[in-house]
């Protein structure tokens, strides 16, 4: 139940604003590499509310940097690369690749150092890189991502799939060593208890789910610093999500699942995402103006939504069905809310700590330091044990161990 | 940092929307505590006004006077389980509207739940849920010792 001024901080992403200034001292997710095939010299990216383009020069250099645009120009308006011009004199933002993603650096003075997470160090065969548009403003699309409570509800499936098809599918494997589905864990245990700590990178959140015969779902998910998390999808698979500002009220995820065991299918993986999106804009094709293809009799026997089995979709109609800006002067958190409610303690630390010139101290602006940062640790565990810190370390230490790829920690 | 005997390292975080005063009493409460230090940061308040310590806030934030509490120490005491506490505090806040008294008035509300960290100590021996390491207090206190003056306030 905050103020309108105090919003807009935390939420306006322009150039010459408080939270668009703490986003442009960090990598920001620009492009796919799937986006710019190899014939290609420029693509438009729109990011940060700012209309860019970017460039590949002859020897393979790439580069971002402002061009000729409409001010009424859509928020994902691509225009075709003959109508791509950059703006003569612009600042030329750095850009570079990190495993099927273009990362882009829109700040002053030198970039940061990449954090050593799995997503980045992990061989390009085991990631796979996706996008996808979300017509609001970035933070709603963050905050849920760090809510453990909403799976149980929001993502509630009312029957459980076969885990053996659950492949490229977020909460359909079994929760651990146990035969019993992530879905059910969910279902059956929705208020769990939430603990939040802050850490070199962001946040990492433990949510427990106290169960039967005194067992307890240990499910560790983190939050990156300023506008991604990093989550289980599987016993296989990891998602590092970002949220990326396309403008104050659209923004794209962008994710990279990375595994911890095969080589990812990318191409089972893209054709499965390929179906729920439109190209060149990756916007889902369940949406607003369909209704997110709501049914009322699947919302009766299979989901909580009835919007179908793919949970983006449940979080885009709930972060959509907010607003273009979630109104927070009608907002009423609780303690509850203990990672939202940490998140922002850090965004206004870091926007205050920005104004005052203090880079230093805002996470990953380290350069040695940040380069140090690996993992993070994120998984679901089931243990019997009263020290479930431990059994979730050694669940993520025995996946680690025998990881093809140096997944140590 | 040393620690006042029989004080334990700890943090939580404060409800919204009661006056800070409740807030804190129910923080004692669930704690078990007789006296409390706090810091707090970067705190969204409000100010509605004519609108009753006990009277529940409004829907919607329209009216009144929005703030922020950049930084605050804060101790709170109660001498005993069913007193109410005395809050003394020492903080630099700001308000966001014109607004001709900038003093933070008794009644108020925080506009959001507020992490903390701090010391409290308990009405028995028990050890005070959410217990953390004293070297996690130092931080605040580094950071509350650069603060620039601060203004008293009291409830």
């Amino acid at each position: 139940m905050i103020s309108q001024k105090l919003n807009d901080q935390i939420t306006r992403i322009g150039p010459n604003t408080d939270a668009g200034a703490v986003h442009r001292c960090y990598w920001q997710p620009a492009a796919l590499t799937d986006e710019m095939t190899p014939d290609m010299k420029k693509l438009p990216v729109n990011l940060l509310g700012e209309r860019l383009v970017l460039l590949r020069a002859e020897d393979g250099t790439l580069s971002l940097t402002a061009r000729v645009a409409s001010p009424d120009e859509a928020p994902t308006f691509h225009p075709a690369q003959e109508d791509l011009h950059p703006v003569e004199g612009a600042p030329i933002y750095p850009v570079v690749e990190k495993n099927g993603i273009y990362f882009a650096y829109l700040g002053e003075g030198t970039p940061p150092a990449f954090p050593n997470f799995d997503c980045f160090r992990a061989p390009d065969s085991h990631v796979f890189a996706f996008k996808g548009l979300w017509e609001c403003n970035w933070l709603q699309a963050l905050e849920i991502g760090i809510d453990p409570g909403h799976a149980s509800f929001l993502h509630r499936f009312l029957q459980d799939e076969d885990p053996e098809d659950s492949y490229g599918k977020q909460f359909r494997d079994k929760a651990a060593d146990t035969n019993m589905p992530v879905t059910q864990v969910l279902r059956e245990y929705p208020c769990p208890d939430i603990e939040v700590e802050e850490t070199d990178f962001g946040l990492k959140i433990t949510a427990l789910r106290h169960m039967d015969g005194e067992l307890t779902h240990v499910r560790v998910t983190n939050q990156i610093f300023p506008s991604a998390i990093c989550i289980p999808m599987s016993r296989e698979m990891i998602i590092t999500q970002w949220h990326v500002p396309v403008d104050d009220e659209n923004c794209y995820w962008f994710t990279m699942f990375t595994s911890f065991d095969q080589p990812v299918n990318k191409q089972l993986m893209r054709e499965q995402r390929l179906k729920e999106h439109s190209l060149p804009d990756y916007a889902p094709l369940k949406n607003k103006s369909n209704s997110y293809h709501y049914d009322p009799e699947e919302q009766k026997t299979q989901t909580y939504t009835g919007m179908g089995l793919d949970i983006n979709v449940h979080d885009q109609w709930a972060v959509e069905g907010m607003g273009a800006i979630q109104d927070r002067t009608r907002e009423h958190l609780g303690r509850g809310d203990a990672a939202i409610v940490r998140y922002r303690l850090m965004l206004r630390r870091a926007i205050k700590a920005v104004a005052a010139g203090q880079f230093d101290r805002l996470p990953m602006q380290n350069q040695e330091g940040t380069a140090r940062i690996i993992g993070p640790l994120s998984n679901d565990a089931v243990t019997d044990s009263a020290d479930w810190q431990a059994a979730s370390w050694q669940y993520d230490m025995t996946r680690r161990a025998a990881c093809p790829w140096d997944a140590s920690v | 940092m040393s620690v006042p005997t029989g004080a334990q390292p700890f943090q939580d975080i404060l409800d919204g929307y009661f006056t800070l005063k409740e807030s804190v009493r129910q923080m004692m409460v669930r704690h078990d505590l007789t006296w409390v230090w706090m810091a707090l940061w970067h705190a969204p308040v409000m100010d509605i006004g004519g609108l009753g310590p006990r009277e529940p806030v409004p829907l919607h934030l329209r009216d009144g006077y929005a703030g922020l509490i950049d930084a605050m120490a804060l101790t709170a005491v109660r001498p005993d389980p069913a007193a109410d506490p005395v809050l003394m505090g020492v903080g630099d806040w700001r308000w966001l509207d014109a607004r001709s008294n900038q003093a933070l008035p008794p009644e108020i509300r925080l506009a959001e739940p507020a992490f903390f960290r701090g010391l409290g100590v308990g009405f028995g021996d028990g050890v005070i849920k959410r217990a953390i390491s004293v070297g996690e207090l130092n931080d605040d206190v580094t950071r509350l010792a650069e603060q620039p003056g601060g203004r008293g306030y009291m409830a």
